[in-house]
Order: structure tokens, then C-alpha cells, then sequence
């Protein structure tokens, strides 16, 4: 029992050590630069490593070289199971404000390896707050289910109404 | 105190010690050898552009000074200069700024809005028109009519006017050879960005990784882009001699519609680069 005791820990030091001692900063960049394989860039950021994360401020999105949201606030965190990002203040740019129609709002994501293909989503702005769940299907395609969108009619034009709800699909 | 310094205990907290320094090595050696030291930052163009010199391009057809008929003749002026004494050596235009290029017997200057040579106020410019006043009185510029020579074709490109109709239509009229488009046709574009996408189409066009261009796939019918005289099938390449090679610049030009007053769309079409001329009001 003290030998299966001193196992359990010495995992539980090891797993904390790699997240601790993780250089997340540069994990950050190398993020960075698999997202500008697909033309998406995080730029003018400031970024500091916290104990779990990056916690990144001021960072400017942009897709294509057009800027599309200015966002606050950058929290990313890992526990190697399960992870979070959470973006605080997003200001979308006049070009995004035609796709959603938000002047701020908040968003935070969430991912475990237990569900590999799947992401929580929570939108929030003033006083509404939406549940998501994407999920990566096999193709190639992403399917975007929300379970409804009252208070949300900008969302409307966007889903498709079945059964389960209201969904949305892209191929990627 | 004794239980703290237990053999056991020490042994097992260097070993738990050993792990996280073993951990920690290998995380330096990884971040050495694969892991970017720097970020990405988005490469902007800044207010930075080419300079769009219109040096006796393309315009075999002038006449060597041609005046509006609104325009009365050049009278001499109390200096005896008319704007006959004057020719035009080039157009620089921008969204926000014009500069002409003017010659005076052998004098050159280089004039922008608001400034004067022989006392003719230059007051705006098209791309191959400069507008002058004088005591009130309006004067226009043209080019004079390029000289063949062997070393001056080469620098002249294949430019060539696109046939206008005459037919006024309500948001765009033509006016002098340049389409006066209302802003209030810009605007409304501005406002609902939306039915941008609904009137046009377009894909970018690339050369390995660098986009040449923008290919436009449709244009519906009666909207303000089939009025202001884009076809299927054409590549916009610049804006206002800023070549379109980023969404970026495509955007960039987008965003600044409602401050410019002049614009100048570069396109391809059926092979052949032309150029369509609006003035905004």
C-alpha cells in the first residue's frame, strides 16, 4: 500500500512538474505559429506565464491579415486532462460586426481528453449567456449545437433547427 | 522531528526532487532546441504608399489641351500667363491627397490642392485631368499628347479607358469621361456590410503563397457594383495604385471609402489592365 501510495505521488509531482515547468510562453508561440499555417495571427499581445498558463492581455486577431477582434484578456490554462481559455472583453472589428453583431462580450472554452472531439463553449455578453458544445465530426467537418437561441436572434439566420435543437455545420 | 529526518522520508523527497530537476531539464532542453523564442505580429503596410506618378501614360488620345465647354477660353492674365503656358507632367492621386506635376516654360512644380502656379489655384485632378481656377474662372489640364519614341513605349503600360455609358443612372452619372458616384451608394455599403457579399463575389487570386489580385465571381444585376462598372470575370489588382496583394489592403480600402473623394480601381480584364475612374460626392 505505502509502495502504490509513493507511485500515485510521484505521478502526481511528475504531471505537476511538466505543467509547472512547461516553458508556456514558447508552447504559446509555436501555438501561434500552427495558427498562421491557417492565416490566423495573434499579434501586438503581451504575455506572462502563470502557474498553469499564459495569461496573454491587448492581443489583436486577425484572419488574413484583417484585423477581426481586439480581445482584453487571454486566459489560457492546462491541466493536461482538461483545459480552458477564457476571453475576456472582445471587441469585434466593423468586418466582424457583420457575422455577429456583439460590440463586447466574453467567451470561455473548455476541453478534456476524456472527450477528445468535443469543446464547451459559454458566449456571454450583457446579460445573456449561451452554451455551446462543437464537435469535431469525422470529414473534416464541425458541428456548432446550441440546445436554444432565445434571446440570440442574430444566431437564427446562422443555425438549423432539428430535433436536438439548433445546430450549425462548416466543413474545415 | 525525529519522523522528518526519517532515512526514508529523505530518500524519497530527493527522489520526488529528482523528478520535478529531471522534468524541468528536459522542458529547457525542449524549449532550446524545437520551441520559437519570438511571436507573430501581423506585418502592416503602415500609411505607406507608392507613389502613383501618371507620367504621359496612356493618353494617345488627348488633344494637347482640351478646356470644358463650361470653361471659357484662356484669357491672358495680368502677368500674361494662360493655361496654355502650362503643361501637365504628371498626377499623383491618393485617397487623401493630389499632386500635379506642372511644367512653366522650363520651370517644373509640383503643386498640391490649394496651390497655385502663374496664379491658376489647382482644385482637384482626375486621373489624367488637373482643375484649375483662376479669377473665378474654371480651367482644366489635360496631358499633351505623348511624342512615340522608342525609349517612352516602354514605359507606357497598357492602359486603356473603359467604354463608359452615357445613360445616367441614379447613383452613378457620368461626367467628363469620370463616373460620379453618390456616397450615399458607399454608404449604404458601409452601413450593411452584408449586402456587399450579396452584390459581389470574389476569390483571391495567388502566385505561390502571394495573392495578385481579386478575381470577382459575380456581380447581381442593378446593384451598385454593376453600376459602377465591375463585370464577372474581371481582377481588381490595386485601389488607388495600391496594389491588392492582402486582404489587409482590401479591407484597408474598404475602411477608408467614406474619406476619399477620388478613386481609381485597377483591373484585368479579357487580358487587358484598365483603370475605372470615380469621383465621389
Amino acid at each position: 500500500m505505502q509502495m502504490v501510495k509513493k507511485i500515485l505521488m510521484t505521478v502526481l509531482v511528475v504531471l505537476l512538474s511538466i505543467v509547472i515547468f512547461a516553458p508556456k510562453d514558447r508552447l504559446f508561440f509555436l501555438a501561434e505559429e500552427k495558427l498562421e499555417y491557417n492565416e490566423v495571427l495573434i499579434s501586438e499581445e503581451v504575455v506572462d506565464n502563470g502557474l498553469f498558463g499564459v495569461d496573454i492581455s491587448n492581443a489583436h486577431l486577425s484572419i488574413k491579415g484583417v484585423t477581426m477582434a481586439t480581445i482584453e484578456n487571454i486566459e489560457l490554462s492546462t491541466l493536461l486532462l482538461f483545459s480552458s481559455v477564457r476571453l475576456e472583453n472582445v471587441v469585434l472589428d466593423d468586418a466582424s460586426k457583420a457575422m455577429i453583431p456583439l460590440s463586447e462580450f466574453n467567451l470561455s472554452l473548455s476541453h478534456n481528453l476524456f472527450a477528445p472531439k468535443t469543446l464547451q463553449l459559454t458566449l456571454s455578453y450583457k446579460e445573456v449567456e449561451k452554451e455551446f458544445q462543437i464537435e469535431f465530426l469525422d470529414e473534416g467537418m464541425v458541428r456548432v449545437e446550441v440546445e436554444d437561441i432565445n434571446g440570440t436572434p442574430w444566431l437564427k439566420p446562422l443555425m438549423q433547427k432539428d430535433e436536438n435543437g439548433w445546430s450549425y455545420e462548416q466543413s474545415i | 522531528m525525529n519522523r522528518v529526518f526519517k532515512s526514508e522520508f529523505f530518500n524519497y523527497a530527493i527522489y520526488i526532487l529528482g523528478a520535478m530537476a529531471l522534468v524541468k531539464l528536459v522542458w529547457f532542453i525542449v524549449a532550446m532546441l524545437f520551441l520559437p523564442s519570438t511571436t507573430k505580429e501581423l506585418e502592416s503596410k503602415g500609411d505607406l504608399k507608392p507613389l502613383y506618378y501618371r507620367l504621359y501614360l496612356a493618353k494617345a488620345t488627348a488633344d494637347p489641351i482640351k478646356i470644358k465647354p463650361k470653361t471659357k477660353k484662356p484669357m491672358s492674365t495680368s502677368t500674361g500667363a494662360t493655361i496654355r503656358s502650362l503643361s501637365l507632367l504628371g498626377i499623383y492621386r491618393s485617397s487623401d491627397l493630389i499632386v500635379v506635376t506642372v511644367k512653366k516654360g522650363s520651370k517644373t512644380k509640383v503643386l498640391s490642392r490649394g496651390e497655385e502656379i502663374a496664379g491658376f489655384v489647382l482644385v482637384n485632378a482626375t486621373r489624367d485631368q488637373a482643375f484649375f481656377e483662376k479669377n473665378g474662372k474654371s480651367y482644366t489640364l489635360n496631358f499633351k499628347k505623348q511624342k512615340s519614341t522608342s525609349s517612352s513605349k516602354a514605359m507606357v503600360r497598357d492602359v486603356k479607358k473603359v467604354s463608359t455609358t452615357s445613360k445616367p443612372k441614379a447613383d452613378v452619372v457620368e461626367s467628363g469621361g469620370v463616373k460620379i458616384v453618390k456616397r450615399d451608394m458607399l454608404e449604404g455599403y458601409m452601413k450593411k456590410p452584408k449586402d456587399i457579399w450579396k452584390d459581389i463575389g470574389i476569390s483571391e487570386i495567388k502566385k505561390g503563397k502571394e495573392i495578385t489580385g481579386f478575381r470577382v465571381r459575380f456581380v447581381r444585376k442593378e446593384s451598385g457594383f454593376e453600376k459602377l462598372g465591375i463585370k464577372r470575370g474581371d481582377i481588381i489588382l490595386a485601389i488607388n495604385g495600391e496594389r491588392l496583394d492582402s486582404y489587409q489592403g482590401a479591407f484597408k480600402a474598404y475602411k477608408e471609402i467614406n474619406n476619399i473623394e477620388n478613386l481609381t480601381l485597377t483591373i484585368k480584364r479579357k487580358n487587358q489592365e484598365m483603370e475605372l475612374d470615380y469621383e465621389i460626392k
